[in-house]
């Protein structure tokens, strides 16, 4: 599809409760950035315009969901539709760097995404800002281990990014329009256009079809 | 009655909401605890927990719902769940326990066809109202289709006037509550159900028989009531979308939003702390309405925005509906109350209770109780209607739920103080279909005042506000709605212009003003242009004043110039015109309006006539506010004979205020065209008219009043065309001639000399009375009068009256001292001395001519022309008039008192006539008065082209006596001067013949005259002589000859009378 409609990229943004997920978003969409920490209940977006190569147009629609567990359950919901998926760490948090995979494979059973083999992941480690001696010890070494190594790794695209002090926000968003269009241009040629089906129906037995009621 | 709920307004201003009681306590108190409630056009259906049906009727005089029936239509154990209308068959489907009846509208009479069982809830099938097919809408209107949710079925059910047919099953198992989507897909009824089983939300496509699980709800716990709101997503185009409540855990819940695809289509709503919306969700754009049961067991209302995602408001309903503080409140005055005090059991109790603020335990209980009842269920296989009771599934059951823990209350508390716990009640909100709330607000607002006389009146269409959120506790029903826009509107409006931001508050009116209609549209409508009045925006106020509707315009033109006019010409204050009283009080408050005279006449322009033409006060109004406007005639004038023509047909009351108008700006031109224009065209006023008209003009001539446009030229010729042109009657026609000829004499006696018919005669003779009356002292007038006199005569043949007149009128002028000034008497002495000279007989030529002749020979050179003609005009008046003297009596006077008019004596001449003229030197007529005893007539006359004058024979004595006496003049000269030998000569041969004997001629002249002078007569005389001779001779001969014939014929006749015989 070429620039003549506006294309409205969905990007989804997941990970551990904490890592900073709203705060990028703010800091990508607003510019803002608070010390503060509220925890997202439920979920939200905000869009942004942007263009593409200095000439595409886009509009993505990023949605903010909970990283506590007791809202996963939402999760099917959002996930529909989604153009590309943002897994984010904490550099300062190993769990939430581990976390990781389970997060993408929660994405792809909940999501019923067309290409689970090469849908659009990107990976974000966030907080970079923070005092080395707070990092995980060895961090690359145990990112290398969850991109590279086991089978189905998470061999995506990596960017360590402060939401607080606004590094790499901007260049990560780029990059994730960039796999999001991919994504989109990929569905339309397919005629997947999800909207238009229901890939997680469930087909149900159809009762043999009994005259009068239950009188 | 009505009280407010004013919601943070989030992002925009404050929403106001009001509540009232539609059902008060007293009336539900006996029937049981309020289960559901339906409403149907004017009738509210109230189910009850002991199984009654409560039909409350509002009619519509009675400002409060009427009970007008209670039936019981099971036994007092069971509890209606749901009560369904189904509109196009006008039947109910009233549910109590898991058993659906169908009863009909409005009067709940059983209809025998049939009952649907095992029912946990009902839903409409909603159907898109986008059908291109208007036939297929009909035949719908013959049926409901509804969705029943079974324990194991989802069920699409035909509902006729007489029978139920299923169109559809479609397992499903544990639904306990469902609504049938309306998403616009192509066919007509809609394909997909929102279900929910006792934990997840799910979609069913009905046509692909396929389910879409969404996600759980509970929270991983019981009893928890799944809401699914369907509501029309404004911000999306309408587009509809389903809110889903979701329990997170025990203090917290959310929403979620997805469309009929399952897609989410917002963020998530939020309600931190405050539990779950136990008590129902109602959705009205863009807020979202939660009644909470929260811990401390007060029923809270809470409103969040849909667009913001936030909380708005937090409400305590026991604080807004029973004017008390929460429960916690309350509780904790009764600590405090306790605490002074010296305790007993119950209080203790009490106090226990009370202090138990966190529910946990007893939702415990309640988990507890619904998991027995759920096992009871699976265990008997098919649900009994006491089961259905406390079913907890049902979004109607729930408030029963939670009312048996309130009964907690009821049991243990005995003082004053649990009493009042005890009245603590449970809250639900749902949503009925519209219900009309009057609102008086609205009609004062609506009702009109009279801007002239301030009278009132109310308008006639009462007016509603519509709402369709119900809120119950057990016995009481309120309805909260919207507060009328026109009441918000009208706040806002103060408020802005408190404020100064009526610049976007009027943009605001105009964003919203067309998506209402009828009087709250034309309300809004006057707001708009009052706000564009105030910041001035003339574009925009032309825009909506000019606003047709059915050709016709919205906003009163009375108003508009009441608004915009500084027109001194139009008093404001005598507009018989009404504005609603809610414009009026923002009247009041607006500035004074400053000047807007060339909007206004803009706006006139696009309205008069053809938009104004139904109301006359308003066309009348224009009609003046527009010649107000003019600053010329012409502009006046232009407008008169364009656009105001056909207004100027008849000299109505307003045309004639127009003209005082005209009067007062100074505009006479336009004034005379006008009077012109109506005296031809209003038959029935045309004297009144005319008359008016003259008066005008007369005092434009007479300069009683001016106009600078109108020369006094144009005006006496623009009178005169329509004098001609519209003949007035007599008595105008003279004001019209007399006041034109004092300005424009020539003109004036041009067009009565023109226009001298036989009728107009008498009039024009008044009207020179009347003159020269008025002007005796003006020779000028005379003078005219003279000419128009002269012109008269000429044409009626010298009628001798008018000769008499004309005499006279030149008498009297010759007269005046101012006409005959002394210098015409020299000069006129000078031409008399002139001719005696010229005329002296020592003057050889002969004949002399006569004075007059003289007179008006040389009065072309002399000084005194004017006077010398009418001198001759009279003389030939009175030469041929019989009496003029007499019939003159001035004129006599003046011949006989004046020296100068002496010559006019020998008009009638005595025997002293000619020796005066000889005295005058007038020989030539003293000679013809001798012979013929009157004046010559004059070779140059005026009036008279033959002398016809009859001449009497006059004695030749007499005439031979005045002869002589002229010759003995001319003798006597003769001895001063020989020259006079010419006059001797001449009269010799003029006279001497004819009235003289040569001998006697002979005999007076004098000896020495020279006989060469008198050769002529000498010869003439021989002549006559012999001829005398001749004749006496002949005549001999005659005789001689006729006697001898005589003789011959006497003889034959003598001969042949013998011989024949
Ligand atoms: N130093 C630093 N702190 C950050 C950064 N990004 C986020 N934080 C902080 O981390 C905390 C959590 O950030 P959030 O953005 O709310 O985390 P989240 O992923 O949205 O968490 P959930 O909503 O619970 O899933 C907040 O206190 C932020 O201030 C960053 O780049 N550097
Ligand atoms: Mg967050």
């Amino acid at each position: 599809m070429s620039g003549r409609k506006k294309t409205l990229l969905k990007v989804i943004i997941l990970g551990d409760s904490g890592v900073g997920k709203t705060s990028l978003m703010q800091q990508f969409v607003n510019n803002k950035f608070s010390h503060q920490y509220k925890a997202t209940i439920g979920a939200d977006f905000l869009t942004k315009e942007i263009s593409i190569d200095g000439n595409k147009q886009v509009t993505l629609q990023i949605w903010d969901t909970a990283g506590q567990e007791r809202f996963q359950s939402l999760g099917v919901a959002f996930y529909r539709g989604a153009d590309c998926c943002v897994l984010c760490y904490d550099v300062t948090n190993e769990k939430s760097l581990n976390n990781l995979t389970s997060w993408k494979d929660e994405f792809l059973v909940q999501s019923n995404v067309s290409n689970p083999q090469d849908f659009p992941f990107i990976i974000i480690g966030n907080k970079i800002d923070v005092d080395e001696a707070k990092k995980i010890p060895s961090l690359q070494k145990k990112l290398q281990n969850i991109t590279n190594n086991q089978l189905g790794g998470l061999n995506y695209p990596v960017f360590e990014t402060s939401a607080k002090d606004g590094i790499n926000v901007e260049a990560a968003f780029e990059v994730i329009a960039k796999m999001a269009l991919q994504q989109e241009e990929l569905n339309d040629a397919n005629g997947n256009d999800v909207s238009d089906d229901y890939n997680d129906a469930i087909n149900i037995h159809l009762e043999s079809e009994s005259s009068g009621c239950a009188c | 009655m009505d009280q407010k709920l004013v919601v943070n307004g989030g992002t925009g201003e404050p929403a106001v909401f009001k509540y009232r009681l539609l059902v008060p306590e007293e009336e539900t108190g006996s029937a049981g605890k309020i289960s559901t409630i339906a409403s149907y056009r004017a009738n509210l259906y109230i189910g009850t927990t002991t199984g009654q049906l409560l039909h409350y009727h509002h009619f519509e005089d009675a400002a409060e719902y009427m009970l007008i029936s209670n039936l019981q239509l099971s036994d007092s154990s069971r509890v209606i769940t749901k009560i369904l209308i189904l509109p196009n068959t006008e039947r109910a489907l009233v549910l109590i326990g898991s058993t659906a009846s169908v009863y009909s509208l409005p009067e709940l009479s059983p209809c025998h066809i049939g009952k649907l069982k095992d029912i946990n809830d009902l839903s409409m099938l909603a159907y898109s109202a986008i059908s291109n097919d208007s036939r297929s809408q009909k035949s719908v209107a013959v049926n409901d289709k509804i969705v029943a949710f079974t324990s194991s079925k989802i069920r699409i059910i035909q509902i006729d006037k007489d029978q139920i047919k299923l169109l559809k099953d479609i397992n499903y198992s544990g639904a306990v509550s469902g609504i049938s989507t309306a998403s616009r897909m192509s066919s007509n009824y809609s394909n997909l159900v929102l279900v929910a089983n006792p934990s997840n939300y799910d979609i069913i496509d009905l046509k692909m028989t396929r389910k879409i699980p969404l996600f759980d709800y509970t929270g991983n716990r019981t009893n928890v009531p799944p809401h699914m709101v369907s509501y029309d997503a404004m911000d999306k185009e309408g587009a509809e979308e389903y809110l889903l409540t979701i329990k997170n855990d025990e203090n917290t819940s959310l929403a979620m939003f997805i469309n009929s695809l399952g897609d989410v289509t917002r963020g998530t709503l939020t309600w931190i702390g405050e539990g779950y919306p136990v008590g129902g969700i109602v959705v009205r754009w863009p807020y979202v309405f939660g009644v909470f049961a929260s811990s401390d067991h007060s029923n809270k209302l809470i409103v969040s925005s849909l667009e913001s995602l936030q909380v708005l408001n937090v409400v305590s309903l026991e604080e807004i509906f029973y004017g008390r503080k929460s429960t916690k409140q309350v509780v904790d005055e009764i600590e405090t109350e306790l605490k002074g005090e010296e305790t007993d059991n119950k209080q203790k109790e009490v106090k226990d209770i009370a202090q138990e603020e966190n529910l946990t335990q007893q939702d415990i209980d309640k988990d507890n109780l619904l998991q027995q009842e759920n096992q009871q269920e699976q265990e008997s296989g098919e649900d009994t209607e006491q089961h259905r009771q406390e079913q907890p599934f049902s979004s109607d059951s729930i408030n029963l739920t939670i009312s048996e823990q309130s009964e907690i209350f009821v049991e243990k508390p005995s003082t004053e103080s649990a009493q009042l716990l005890e009245t603590i009640k449970d809250i639900n909100i749902s949503t009925v279909s519209d219900i009309s709330v009057e609102n008086q607000t609205v009609d004062g607002l609506l009702s009109k005042v009279n801007l002239m006389n301030g009278s009132r009146s109310s308008s006639i269409a009462k007016h509603f506000d519509i709402g369709n959120i119900i809120l119950h506790d057990d016995s009481k029903v309120w309805i909260l709605y919207s507060e009328s826009v026109l009441i918000q509107l009208q706040d806002s409006f103060i408020f802005a212009m408190q404020e100064g931001t009526i610049k976007s508050f009027s943009e605001e009116l105009e964003g919203i003003v067309d998506t209402y209609e009828g009087e709250i549209h034309q309300y809004i409508l006057y707001m708009l242009v009052l706000s564009l009045i105030e910041i001035e925006d003339e574009q925009k106020i032309l825009k909506y004043v000019l606003r047709l509707k059915n050709g016709h315009l919205v906003v009163d033109p009375l108003f508009i110039i009441y608004m915009l006019s500084d027109f001194k010409e139009i008093d404001t204050s005598h507009f018989d015109f009404s504005v609603y009283s809610g414009i009026r009080e923002i009247m009041e408050q607006c500035k004074p309006s400053s000047s807007r005279r060339l909007l206004l006449l803009k706006y006139f322009d696009s309205v008069y006539p053809d938009l104004v033409q139904t109301n006359s006060q308003t066309q009348d109004i224009i009609r003046r506010a527009y010649y107000a406007s003019f600053k010329s005639n012409e502009e006046s004038i232009f407008f008169f004979q364009g656009k105001d023509k056909m207004n100027w047909s008849t000299f109505s009351h307003i045309n004639s205020s127009i003209i005082d108008l005209w009067y007062s700006k100074g505009f006479i031109k336009t004034i005379l065209q006008a009077y012109r224009s109506l005296k031809a065209a209003d038959e029935e006023k045309e004297k009144e008219i005319s008359e008016k008209l003259c008066t005008l003009v007369i005092q434009l001539l007479s300069q009683e009043k001016g106009d600078s446009d109108i020369s006094t030229e144009s005006l006496v010729a623009d009178t005169l065309a329509d004098i001609k042109a519209n003949p007035p009657d007599p008595s105008l026609y003279t004001k019209y001639l007399i006041e034109i000829l004092k300005v424009d004499k020539i003109r004036g006696f041009e067009f009565m000399k023109k226009n001298n018919k036989q009728q107009y005669r008498s009039v024009h003779k008044t009207i020179m009375d009347e003159i020269s009356e008025t002007y005796a002292s003006e020779s000028d007038f005379s003078l005219l009068k003279i000419e128009f006199l002269e012109s008269t005569l000429r044409e009626n043949k010298f009628k001798a009256s008018l000769q008499d007149e004309l005499a006279f009128e030149m008498a009297k002028l010759m007269s005046s001292s101012e006409f005959l000034v002394e210098e015409y008497r020299i000069n006129f002495d000078i031409l008399v001395q002139t001719y005696k000279i010229e005329n002296s007989l020592t003057d050889s030529k002969w004949p002399k001519i006569s004075w007059v002749d003289f007179l008006h020979l040389n009065s072309k050179s002399s000084e005194c022309k004017d006077f010398v003609d009418i001198y001759l005009k009279v003389y030939e008046l009175l030469l041929v008039s019989t009496d003029l003297k007499k019939s003159t009596p001035i004129l006599s006077e003046l011949i006989s008192n004046d020296e100068l008019f002496s010559y006019y004596k020998f008009v009638n001449p005595d025997d002293t006539t000619v020796r005066s003229l000889l005295d005058y030197s007038d020989f030539e007529s003293a000679e013809f008065v001798a012979v013929h005893r009157k004046l010559p007539f004059p070779k140059f006359h005026f009036y008279i082209e033959n002398d016809s004058r009859r001449f009497d024979i006059v004695a030749p004595s007499r005439i031979r006596d005045d002869l002589f006496t002229i010759l003995k003049y001319y003798l006597k000269e003769i001895t001063s001067d020989p020259l006079c030998i010419f006059a001797i000569r001449h009269f010799i041969s003029s006279f001497g013949n004819s009235f003289f004997t040569p001998s006697e001629i002979l005999s007076y002249l004098p000896d020495h005259i020279p006989i060469a002078y008198l050769m002529d007569y000498l010869t003439e005389v021989i002549i006559d002589l012999q001829a005398a001779n001749r004749e006496v001779q002949l005549r001999k001969s005659i005789s001689k000859a006729d006697a001898t014939f005589t003789k011959s014929v006497y003889k034959n006749f003598a001969n042949s009378f013998e011989n024949g015989t």
